[in-house]
């Protein structure tokens, strides 16, 4: 009965506490943060599914990673130190600026380096360099359902998903490879996850995909104009759609290498010198090459 | 006990985050005002007036948690989140919520109170998303036809319920539905 008295002699605690910068910690309302966490558990425990949520007005725009942020800000904690990188970098507008809203509701430490980040919010790549199980990766998604490009119909692709029915799927990649002779799909490349869901790995590029397979960190996908929170558990099956004779493949970077720092085993973004036409590659994770590069160029 | 409720809600969560995507692996919940209070802890960083309790068996706790934690009771049978004291859910447990097909994540919560956790023992083996190889885990405190129930319930995934497991020192384990449950 000692949980009763506790209960009974104590009112629920009120969340009285001083603002950050004007803002409760983590800027939204509580009610807010309670229902996005409880979407997040429920997508945790059925992997690959789309868990609808009311999705909140943000200081940014819908489309500029609000539900990202909804879920980073529901689950941030004052001694998080968090990485926000945009395409893979770390210094381009959306990252800077998401950097700096977060900064200043939690006033949490920032880092561009990935193994030092316990949180990490990106939009459309996943950090070169492996993450562990204490950390978390929360992808900002446009569209968060892989299969809108074969059915428009939201009813429908969740009845599709509700029975496992994906022959649409395979027949849009079977008539890709009909007309072109491979799947041309080049990023948000459709997965399996744990067997079940076909799932929108978010716009990260193919590159990036065998990362999601068994990995040891937890994957969160938030699509804030779209209202939906799905998930990738650690250790968890995820399989690129590929046919026998007609494999899942990466980006072949073969003979390249980045200009800035060496690395022949990174995403590459291929620059073009607007003057003398020459194309150069860096690498699109500016973390990763910032830290390689201090060592290269010695 | 801690005045900053909203920072407290936080770092709760993300243990329950890292017990829900690791299935079968011990964590301890952040300091509790009192020990008493862990549960209510626990349900507090998740629950609002648009989630729904039942306590089985205990009414007045039912109440007591729903008014503390500003959610509204309701019957096993349409309950968001059911706790269950005593290590027994009496029978009921086949008739929480599972979702249906299309809306699975409406399937229910289950907060088990129980007296003790570890990771020593290997009563109870979790395998499937989150668990590398496999995860043992005893568990003190829940009548052994509990597990039966819970994987009766969870063997249509993606239909099913996601168990929370409390013990009286404030460390939580989760078995989501889609976790395989071996009972030693």
């Amino acid at each position: 009965m000692q949980m009763h008295e506790w209960l009974k002699n104590n009112d629920p605690l009120a969340h009285a506490e001083a603002h950050i910068a004007g803002y409760p910690f983590g800027f939204m309302d509580e009610g807010a943060k309670k229902e996005i966490r409880r979407s997040i558990l429920k997508a945790v425990a059925i992997p690959g599914y789309q868990v609808p949520y009311g999705s909140r007005e943000m200081p940014i725009a819908r489309g500029w990673g609000t539900g990202g942020l909804q879920i980073t800000l529901s689950l941030i904690k004052p001694d998080d130190i968090l990485k926000v990188i945009d395409q893979g970098c770390d210094g381009s507008v959306n990252a800077v600026n998401i950097k700096k809203f977060v900064m200043a509701v939690t006033q949490v430490a920032i880092t561009t380096d990935t193994r030092a980040a316990t949180l990490i919010q990106t939009r459309h790549r996943i950090p070169e360099e492996r993450m562990t199980d204490q950390q978390i990766l929360v992808l900002q998604v446009p569209y968060p359902e892989a299969l809108r490009e074969v059915e428009p119909s939201e009813m429908e692709t969740r009845r599709m998903h509700a029975e496992a029915d994906y022959s649409r799927m395979w027949l849009y990649l079977y008539e890709d490879i009909v007309h072109y002779g491979e799947i041309t799909i080049s990023y948000r490349y459709p997965v399996t996850v744990n067997g079940r869901y076909i799932t929108d790995p978010s716009p990260i590029p193919r590159w990036d995909v065998p990362k999601l397979h068994m990995a040891d960190t937890l994957f969160l996908f938030g699509a804030g104009r779209e209202k939906r929170i799905y998930a990738i558990p650690p250790h968890t099956s995820v399989e690129p759609l590929e046919f026998e004779d007609h494999q899942f493949r990466i980006e072949d970077f073969s003979g390249k290498a980045c200009a800035r720092c060496g690395a022949t085993d990174t995403f590459l973004d291929e620059v073009i010198d607007n003057v003398g036409g020459g194309r150069s590659y860096f690498c699109s994770d500016t973390g990763y090459c910032d830290k390689r590069s201090r060592t290269w160029n010695r | 006990m801690n005045t900053n409720r909203t920072i407290h809600d936080h770092v709760t969560f993300r243990v329950i985050l890292q017990g829900m995507s690791h299935p079968g692996k011990v964590y301890l919940l952040p300091d509790a005002p009192e020990a008493e209070s862990t549960a209510a802890q626990l349900l507090g960083c998740l629950m609002d007036n648009e989630a729904t309790l039942a306590v089985i068996g205990d009414a007045e706790l039912e109440a007591l948690l729903a008014r503390h934690t500003g959610s509204r009771p309701a019957s096993f049978e349409h309950a968001d989140f059911i706790v269950v004291r005593n290590g027994t859910t009496f029978g009921n447990l086949i008739h929480f919520k599972r979702g249906s097909l299309e809306y699975p994540h409406t399937g229910a919560t289950i907060l088990y109170l129980v007296e003790e956790l570890s990771d020593a023992g290997n009563d109870i083996v979790v395998t499937g998303p989150g668990v590398k190889g496999s995860a043992s885990l005893r568990i003190t405190g829940i009548h052994p036809g509990e597990w039966h129930l819970l994987k009766e319930a969870n063997s249509e995934f993606p239909l099913g319920v996601d168990a929370v497991f409390l013990d009286r020192s404030g460390r939580i384990a989760c078995i989501p539905r889609s976790s395989q449950i071996g009972v030693n």
